[in-house]
């Protein structure tokens, strides 16, 4: 027992007397460093220098991690954010579409001779959509039977039918079986009555076999069905073949595509007051 | 507590003594890890064993310092010593006893770090006052460590 904490005093007088002499020999003499700071600063720095750098990669990592974290949260909202605007630029240029057609619209009705109503499309016909449409504009915007109703571009698109309520109206398409609308071949000036085929397409029947029909020719409004004014563009002739009797059809493609149609013009009389016979008669 | 877990334990406060220096430039952490681990082995080993580990711990705080090689380890090697004796004569390790006892041997370690400094005519690696406030932080955080260490350990029958 005494031996051994002889043997632990020992230790510990050889180990401080270690040490003094250690510090001793570091103490710089006349300011200049000594032979064993070198040595130890030399053997220590690599230790050193790894160890930072271990502690700087582990903080980095850390740090990095947290900024990422932020990175992403950042990027979200970010990403939300143009999700939102993404939104409102196509509303806004849906309603430049929309304010340009209506633009359009006014600049016709404008030129027209004709009171006019613009009207919004809001539906069609479910069973057949070439057939009839509907309107945002009735009785009290003074929407009437057989007004004629019309494309911002000009050209014919059909008349208006019953039923009419105060807001509302229908329109009968010249592509519909039952619609008949007087018209005239415009190079040859040659009259006839144009029917809807059902099927997209119109007929100009009651001309004559003799009538040379050009393909494209254009297909005007003749102003004698005392519903449409005269000269509005119908359609153009696809094909104009021979027929058995004295008279042929002439096939017409509509001018106005109605599947894009979004807004019409409904004429509704003559800007002198007076009710033309070829617009909108009861 | 072989030498192998020793050595470990003494590379893992090294390091966290290096990191407290390292980013406590503006506001110091009172606290010398190595110290606590000095205790701790002269607690549960031996004198020799609390001299031995005093001795490498201080030199190696020392060489990861601006301190002369040497100073730290002549404070830390009578720190062991001092609490390997003293936890033979003495049970040390109840609460009430292990705070001054850590409180003292870092006071006496740091005192005489500064002493030996002014002896050798060269400055002071910090003042008196901050070596007041390492000693109360090793004697707070040693004896909560301690306790903790000692609560985690399973109990050998």
């Amino acid at each position: 027992m005494l031996t051994a904490r002889r043997r632990e005093l020992t230790l510990l007088l050889v180990l401080q007397f270690a040490h003094l002499v250690l510090v001793s020999a570091q103490v710089p003499i006349r300011g200049k460093t000594t032979l064993l700071e070198t040595i130890v600063f030399t053997v220590i720095a690599p230790f050193q220098r790894t160890a930072m750098a271990t502690v700087r990669a582990v903080t980095g990592v850390y740090t990095n991690y947290f900024d990422l974290r932020g990175a992403r949260d950042r990027s979200d909202a970010l990403e939300k954010q143009l999700e939102s605007a993404r939104l409102e630029l196509n509303r806004m240029r849906g309603e430049r579409g929309e304010l340009e057609r209506l633009r359009k619209l006014l600049h016709l009705a404008d030129g027209l001779p004709y009171h006019s109503e613009p009207a919004l499309i809001i539906g069609a016909d479910a069973l057949n959509p070439i057939k009839t449409l509907f309107i945002d504009k009735g009785s009290r915007h003074g929407v009437r039977q057989n007004c004629p109703v019309i494309s911002p571009e000009g050209f014919l698109v059909g008349r208006v039918i019953t039923p009419i309520s105060p807001s509302q109206a229908t329109v009968q398409l010249i592509t519909d079986i039952d619609a008949n609308v007087g018209a005239i071949l415009a190079g040859s000036r040659t009259f006839g009555v144009l029917n809807g085929l059902g099927d997209g397409k119109c007929a100009l029947r009651f001309v004559p076999n003799s009538v040379e029909v050009a393909i494209r020719e254009e297909v005007l409004t003749s102003g004698l069905d005392q519903i449409y004014p005269r000269g509005l563009i119908a359609g153009h002739v696809v094909s104009g073949a021979q027929g058995h009797s004295v008279f042929k059809d002439v096939i017409v493609h509509p001018a106005v595509a109605v599947a894009r149609l979004e807004h019409v013009l409904v004429l509704i009389g003559d800007k002198h007051g007076e009710t033309g016979s070829a617009v909108a008669p009861e | 507590m072989n030498a192998l877990r020793i050595a470990a334990t003494l590379a893992v406060a090294l390091i966290i003594d290096s990191l407290i220096g390292h980013y406590s430039s503006q506001g110091r952490i009172y606290l010398d890890p190595l110290t606590v681990v000095v205790v701790y082995v002269a607690l549960k080993r031996s004198p020799t064993a609390g001299m031995l580990s005093g001795s490498v711990a201080g030199l190696m705080q020392d060489a990861f310092s601006a301190q002369l090689l040497g100073v730290s380890s002549l404070g830390k090697t009578i720190v062991g010593y001092a609490v390997g004796e003293l936890s033979i004569k003495l049970d040390v390790r109840s609460t009430v006893f292990l705070f001054p006892l850590i409180l003292v041997v870092s006071l006496a370690e740091n005192g005489l770090a500064i002493l030996l400094d002014r002896i050798l005519g060269i400055p002071p690696i910090f003042p008196a006052r901050t070596a007041l406030f390492i000693s109360i932080g090793n004697a707070g955080a040693g004896t909560a460590i301690i306790k903790l260490v000692e609560r985690l350990r399973p109990r050998r029958r």
